[in-house]
Formats: structure tokens, C-alpha cells, sequence
């Protein structure tokens, strides 16, 4: 049987079937949390601003068109609630109340013979210098590189999601980068 | 070429974006000090991809689910509350309507102004939208949230369409706009910008 797509399990999803938007839900958790995740700050808010996002999307579902991609639709709504969150957050003057980094720092990773102890220490540092580099970029540098390098996202999908045409993707994804580097250099990692 | 330049070129090359991708091997090869940008470029989205995705709890899903069997089964609000978004809707359309009344010419005898209107940007007096930008917020400190609310409720993939549409119609490059969104504060940008874009949707 042929998987069904995301505008068939809409069509589902439409007509009463929660087990259709709960398939479609699993199919897109991972990646909605995980941006929101990294635009947010905390993983606790991410999960709260993705489950939002689902609702909205079913609140609005006898309005969504398939004349795009549903993700695309997906993660437009999950930008704005982000957006608005980071807003929220700056208005009411408190930071973040929670690291980027990992809380799970103190877990071993996965036990693979290339990974000596050297290395999974080198690499936790990366991971956090990453994590701490981007919450250092501007809101909008940071959706773009996260759209690109965590979601996989084309220039064209990014576009329809930030909202902005497709050149300015170019150019913003170009001087994200380079603060991303700058940012690095700035907190003692090197040029990776 | 400057350093900016490059670096976009670079940078969409890796994406596999570029428009002319023999090019840009010709300057990465002809050139050490770009090979290394490059290099640099390479390792720092290598490094981003390799970040753990977040755990994602069980019953993540379940969770949305029973949330919208909430949504569905929940009480009717009362009317005030039925009634905003819509509110909201139409204090948008007004206020477009208000920007367009304020910045038509004398339209020709016979001519559909509106028509004309909404395809020409760069007639937008920004003193006018922006004098009618902060009075909005001004007058409603609710109004990012409503504003925000009703866009989603009107067009929740509008930027879908938003990206299909005609670049020339578009405001984000325009330079005397760009300057005008300079002198706002973050919140009024944001909603300057869904009143422009609202606008060139009804284009």
C-alpha cells in the first residue's frame, strides 16, 4: 500500500480522522521541533511552540490549498509563533531560561569504536560553540541557516517560509554564514 | 569582486544554487585564500548537519492529537470573542484602504484606480504609511498579537503564494522603504511588514 501524502492525510484530517493528522504529525515532529528548538532556545518552549503549530495548522485546515508544500505551510506558521515568542521574551526583558546547549551533556554518546574519548570531547565542543555561535546571530540570520543546514530546505521553500524572495534567501544565508564564523572566532573556536 | 560578493557566491554553490557553478570552481581553484573561505564554509555546515536533533517525547503526537479533539469539542465562544478576528480583518482592510485613499493621484476619467494602485509600490508615500503604522499601534498595544492572529486566521500559507509572486510588486528591496523601516522599532517593523505584505497580497 502506497504511503499517502501529506494533502492526502490532510484530506483525512478534514473529514474527522485524528489518526490521519496524528500520522502526520509523527511524520513532521522531529523537524518542526527541532527548528523551533534552535530559533527558541530551549526545548521545553520548542515542543510547546511545535504542538501550537499543529493546532493551528488543524484550526485552519478547510482553508489549506495543496498547491504547495504542506511542510512549507507547516513551518510559516511555526516561524510566526517563534517569532512572536523571541518578541514576547525580548518585550518582557528576560533571556532565555534555558541554554541551547545540551542538557543531556552528562550521557554518553552512542559507542562506536571511532569515537575515543579525545574526540567525543572535541566534538561535545563543537557542538556547544555551535549551539552557543547561533544563538548569538540575529533572529532572522538564524532561520535561514537553520531552515538550510538543520531542515534541509531549498532557497525556494525558505523563501516562502521567511516570507522574502529568493535572492534575499541568497544573501541572507551568505552573511549568516559569515557572522556564524565571526561568532566562532569570537568565542575561541577556531574556523572549525 | 568584494569579500561579500564571494561569500554569497561561495555560499550558494554549496547549497547547489548557483547560477553559473563552473564559474565559481574556476575562482575556488584559481585562488587560495577563496579555497579556504571555502573550506571554512564547508566545515561550518558539515558541523551545523552533524548537531543532534532534539528527543522528541513519545507522546508528542498523542498530545497534539488529544489538543485538537479539545479544539473541536470546545464551547462556542461568545460572540465578542467570535467576532475579533474578523474585527481585526477589517481594521487591516481599513487600514489598507486608508493608505491607498491617502496616497491616490486623480485617478483618469474611465480608469479603475484601485487597480492601478496596488500594482505600484513605489508610489507609497511612506510618511503617510508610516504616520498610519504608529497611530495603529498606538491606538491598540494588542495590535502585533491581533494582527498576527488574523493574518494566520486569513492566510495561513499566504506566503506560499507571497513567494509565486511578482518580484516587482514586492517591497523588501525597495530602497526608500528600507530606509523608512530603518527608523522603526523591531515591533513596528514587524507589523510594517505584514501591512506591506498584506497589501501586496490583495495585489
Amino acid at each position: 500500500m502506497n504511503t499517502p501524502s501529506d494533502w492526502e492525510l490532510v484530506a483525512l484530517a478534514r473529514s474527522g480522522d485524528d489518526q490521519a493528522f496524528g500520522q502526520l504529525v509523527r511524520r513532521h515532529e522531529q523537524g518542526l521541533i527541532a527548528f523551533c528548538h534552535r530559533m527558541a532556545g530551549s526545548r521545553d518552549e520548542a515542543e510547546d511552540l511545535a504542538q501550537d503549530s499543529f493546532i493551528r495548522v488543524y484550526r485552519h485546515l478547510s482553508r489549506l490549498r495543496p498547491e504547495a508544500k504542506f511542510s512549507t505551510v507547516l513551518f510559516g506558521i511555526a516561524r510566526n509563533l517563534t517569532l512572536n515568542y523571541l518578541r514576547d521574551t525580548k518585550r518582557r526583558g528576560r533571556g532565555r531560561t534555558h541554554s541551547l546547549t545540551r542538557d543531556d551533556a552528562s550521557e554518553e554518546p552512542v559507542c562506536d569504536p571511532a569515537y575515543t574519548p579525545d574526540r567525543r570531547v572535541r566534538l561535545r565542543e563543537i557542538e556547544s560553540l555551535l549551539e552557543r555561535a547561533l544563538e548569538l546571530l540575529s533572529p532572522e540570520h538564524r532561520e535561514v541557516l537553520v531552515l538550510r543546514e538543520l531542515n534541509g530546505l531549498d532557497y525556494e521553500a525558505i523563501a516562502a517560509v521567511t516570507r522574502c524572495r529568493k535572492g534575499t534567501v541568497r544573501s541572507r544565508l551568505a552573511r549568516a554564514r559569515e557572522q556564524l564564523r565571526i561568532r566562532l572566532l569570537e568565542l575561541g573556536g577556531g574556523e572549525l | 569582486m568584494n569579500d561579500d560578493t564571494i561569500t554569497e557566491l561561495l555560499s550558494a554553490y554549496l547549497d547547489g544554487e548557483s547560477g553559473d557553478p563552473e564559474a565559481v570552481e574556476r575562482l575556488i581553484g584559481g585562488d587560495p585564500a577563496v579555497r579556504r573561505r571555502f573550506e571554512v564554509l564547508q566545515s561550518q555546515s558539515r558541523a551545523l548537519r552533524a548537531l543532534p536533533p532534539p528527543e522528541v517525547a513519545p507522546e508528542f503526537a498523542a498530545r497534539v492529537v488529544a489538543g485538537v479533539r479539545q479544539e473541536r469539542f470546545r464551547p462556542r465562544r461568545g460572540w465578542v470573542a467570535l467576532a475579533a478576528p474578523w474585527a481585526v480583518a477589517a481594521a487591516v482592510v481599513l487600514v489598507l484602504a486608508a493608505v491607498y485613499l491617502a496616497i491616490q493621484t486623480p485617478p483618469e476619467p474611465g480608469a479603475l484606480p484601485m487597480a492601478r494602485e496596488i500594482t505600484e509600490w513605489r508610489d507609497v508615500d511612506p510618511d503617510v504609511l508610516d504616520s498610519l503604522l504608529l497611530e495603529r499601534i498606538a491606538a491598540d498595544p494588542d495590535a502585533l498579537d491581533a494582527l498576527d492572529n488574523a493574518y494566520a486566521g486569513v492566510a495561513p500559507d499566504a506566503g506560499l503564494r507571497y513567494a509565486a509572486d511578482d518580484p516587482a510588486r514586492t517591497v523588501y528591496e525597495d530602497d526608500q522603504l528600507d530606509a523608512l523601516i530603518e527608523e522603526l522599532t523591531p515591533d513596528e517593523e514587524a507589523v510594517f511588514r505584514e501591512l506591506l505584505f498584506a497589501y501586496a497580497m490583495e495585489g
